[in-house]
């Protein structure tokens, strides 16, 4: 295992009843690091990342490691708590449950009872720093959301619960331009204490997030890996040259 | 939420039993020399003994109901049905005796009477033992007593009352109610009065073996309002107990009552309780009514509808767990012009449990334009629980807009694995989906009482699920 590391996939193969979605994928992320992960819809992206937040409706073999603990095998509450943190790209609603009051339980649960006080200063300065709309807060939970607005929720979520690693799936789809660099701004600032992984099938989340890395996904597998050069190759070309390797070879 | 801290009850201390001497007890069973000795202690005007022994012979030519909940198993003469701990009424928090604040401290409850009880009637056992109505209630000419002292000190009011919305002959427990009642709250609120508090009511069943028959009168006088709030929890027994409480509320014109409970009995308790409202001239009734403990409850809080444009509201939830029969419903009878109802029940099974909603909408020949809608939502959170809906709708008119809409679920797998992946526990994240989905009612009550509904729920799916 390399210093540092703080998300380290081997070997891993991923299956949903029973058919083979991955097949045998390798990551490696670091403190500090900004991973994206690109390719075509249904080539396994979401796969990926409810694998590794540990969704029980996959069934993986290989190893994933966080800081160096294997947890593979382990639920998603407790990867949650160890500090992984999914932001859903449509995130399911709770009746009768309010964003604030769920944001103050799930950190109530990671860090220990905190203060009121404490807590409102720090929901009052993520909420100005996206420009989040703070009437939402007292809504129930992704109950009669914009799709913007659902997105938002998850930005929030994923800033009050500052995890070590974060995936963030589909970030752009929704959010308009200003809410789009606010967030990025959010993002960037976040990667320097955790890692990143953001998921997604366009380029243009490129433009206002800097990735450490590039990675393409093309069904079920790791096709290729670079800066962001790659990015800027799929904006021109689109998947197809992989595509056609595929098909071909 | 602010005032969680403050609120915080360590609920392992309901399953106690002070030990205490009791001024009197009947020895158990049904008769008519047991009704004849709790008129003569109360010293009852004849009226009222000879009303009390004319419901003890219907109580006993009445059949059980051949509906609802399995109540077969209640063993009428094992029950003892009069008991009082203290001798006479104390009128002052110092003057209540120290096993029963002990209690109360138990329950958590001093807090709450520093802060919330202006006026307080607590119940404990049969009879009203501790009463303090609030200078402020005097100086408006409210009445807020126990029923007991309502009979000696406003006998015209009280019989004029008394029995008009719920006769004995209603049904075989409202005869029995009405043979063996004690304890209870009477209420009278004068014309145009605005209560400016919530007037509350704790009480606790607290001897084994005990039947509680309270009885409760308000009346809302033209134009006044109210809310009325009655919490009860009762510690743990081996013998089954009874509870069977009436409660009448008239609302005259232009007035409005709201009367909230949260049930708790033990989980030995059969709780057969009937709740009606008569509703006059553009008066409403609102009750919101929360089932959690017993072991069986028939509930059916009632609005009558009998003035022009009168309007009433039944908001109920009910949790049923492990052993656990909860047959809640409501009643709306539209029996004036312009009338309208709203009925929404949420109910959880858990571990077992069987809840019924049992519903009845009647609008007569005479209520043109009556508009009533009914929702009720079941929510099953495993596959040893169940639940039904039982909707009877009956109306002789054309022009009228009844509906029903019924619902029955699960928690989603999507909903539980959304909570885990926050880092919450699949016990944790299944109490948030069920507090969210009887949220409609929790936000309708006064914040202390939304914060123990919550820690009851939570101590109710502690174990059973996960």
């Amino acid at each position: 295992m390399s210093p540092h590391s703080l998300l380290e996939i081997r070997d891993l193969y991923v299956s949903a009843k029973d058919k083979e979605i991955l097949h045998g994928v390798n990551l490696n992320v670091r403190q500090g690091e900004i991973h994206s992960i690109m390719g075509p819809n249904g080539s396994g992206k979401s796969t990926l990342s409810n694998a590794i937040i540990g969704n029980p409706t996959y069934t993986t073999k290989g190893r994933i490691l966080f800081k160096g603990r294997k947890i593979h095998l382990m639920n998603a509450d407790k990867r949650a708590s160890l500090g992984i943190f999914f932001a859903f790209q449509s995130p399911v609603a709770i009746p009768g449950v309010s964003l604030r009051s769920l944001i103050r339980t799930f950190l109530n649960e990671k860090r220990g009872k905190q203060s009121y006080e404490e807590f409102n200063r720090e929901l009052e300065s993520i909420t100005s720093l996206i420009g989040f709309n703070r009437e939402l807060l007292n809504k129930e939970l992704n109950v009669k959301l914009s799709g913007g607005e659902k997105k938002m929720s998850e930005m929030l979520q994923l800033l009050m619960f500052r995890p070590e690693l974060a995936i963030i799936d589909e970030i752009d789809s929704g959010l308009d331009i200003d809410a789009l660099k606010r967030v990025s701004r959010a993002i960037e600032l976040l990667s320097k204490k955790s890692g990143v992984i953001l998921i997604t099938h366009h380029t243009t989340l490129h433009k206002y997030i800097q990735p450490t890395q590039v990675h393409v996904l093309v069904n079920g597998a790791f096709v290729e890996s670079g800066g962001i050069e790659l990015a800027d190759k799929i904006e021109r070309e689109g998947y197809s040259a992989w595509l056609k390797k595929k098909n071909s070879g | 939420m602010v005032k969680e801290e403050k609120f915080r009850v360590d609920y392992s201390s309901y399953n106690f039993h002070n030990k205490r001497k009791y001024a009197f007890k009947e020895a158990p069973g049904i008769s008519e020399k047991v009704v004849r000795d709790i008129s003569k202690i109360k010293n009852e005007p004849e009226w009222m003994l000879d009303t009390r022994l004319k419901a003890l012979r219907i109580f006993q030519s009445m059949p059980l109901p051949k509906w609802g909940a399995d109540i077969s198993a209640l063993n009428f003469s094992e029950l003892i049905y009069y008991a009082r701990p203290t001798e006479k009424k104390v009128n002052s928090w110092d003057e209540v005796p120290d096993y029963i604040k002990e209690t109360f401290e138990r329950l958590g409850i001093p807090e709450a009477e520093r802060k919330f009880l202006s006026g307080v009637s607590a119940q404990y056992e049969s009879e009203t033992v501790y009463h303090k109505a609030k200078e402020e209630l005097d100086k408006l000419g409210i009445i807020f007593t126990d029923i007991d002292s309502a009979l000696t000190e406003y006998p015209e009011l009280f019989k004029k009352y008394f029995g008009r919305a719920i006769p004995m002959t209603d049904n075989k427990f409202s005869a029995l109610n009405t043979a063996f009642w004690s304890g209870g709250s009477f209420i009278y609120v004068p014309k145009g009065v605005n209560v400016p508090f919530p007037l509350q009511a704790y009480f606790r069943l607290n001897i084994a073996r005990i039947g509680q028959f309270e009885r409760t009168i308000i009346i809302a006088d033209k134009g006044s309002s109210l809310h009325y709030i009655e919490g009860c929890s009762a510690p743990i027994y081996n013998r089954a107990s009874l509870h069977s409480g009436v409660v009448e509320v008239f609302v005259l014109d232009d007035a409005k009552v709201r009367y909230t409970t949260i049930q708790n009995w033990s989980k030995n308790v059969y709780n057969l309780v009937t709740q009606r409202a008569i509703v006059h001239k553009n008066a409403r009734m609102e009750w919101v009514d929360g089932n959690i403990g017993s072991k069986t409850t028939m509930k059916y809080p009632s609005i009558v509808l009998l003035g022009e444009g009168a309007s009433g509201e039944v908001l109920s939830i009910s949790l049923a767990g492990r052993g656990q029969c909860q047959d809640a419903g409501a009643k709306a009878i539209h029996l004036a012009p312009n009338t309208s109802s709203r009925i929404i029940s949420k109910s959880v099974s858990l571990d077992g449990g069987r809840s019924t909603y049992r519903g009845l909408v009647r609008v007569s020949e005479r209520a043109r334009n009556a508009v009533s809608a009914a929702n009720c939502d079941a929510l099953i959170l495993d596959e040893d629980s169940s639940s039904d809906t039982i909707p009877y709708i009956e109306s002789q008119r054309e022009d009228s807009l009844v509906s029903h809409e019924a619902s029955v679920g699960k928690i989603s797998d999507e909903q539980l694995f959304y909570l885990k992946s926050r880092g919450l526990s699949e016990e944790k994240a299944t109490d948030i989906i069920v507090s969210g989905f009887l949220s409609p009612f929790t936000k309708e009550l006064p914040l202390e009482y939304a914060i123990e509904l919550n820690r009851l729920i939570r101590l109710e799916m502690k174990g059973a699920v996960g």
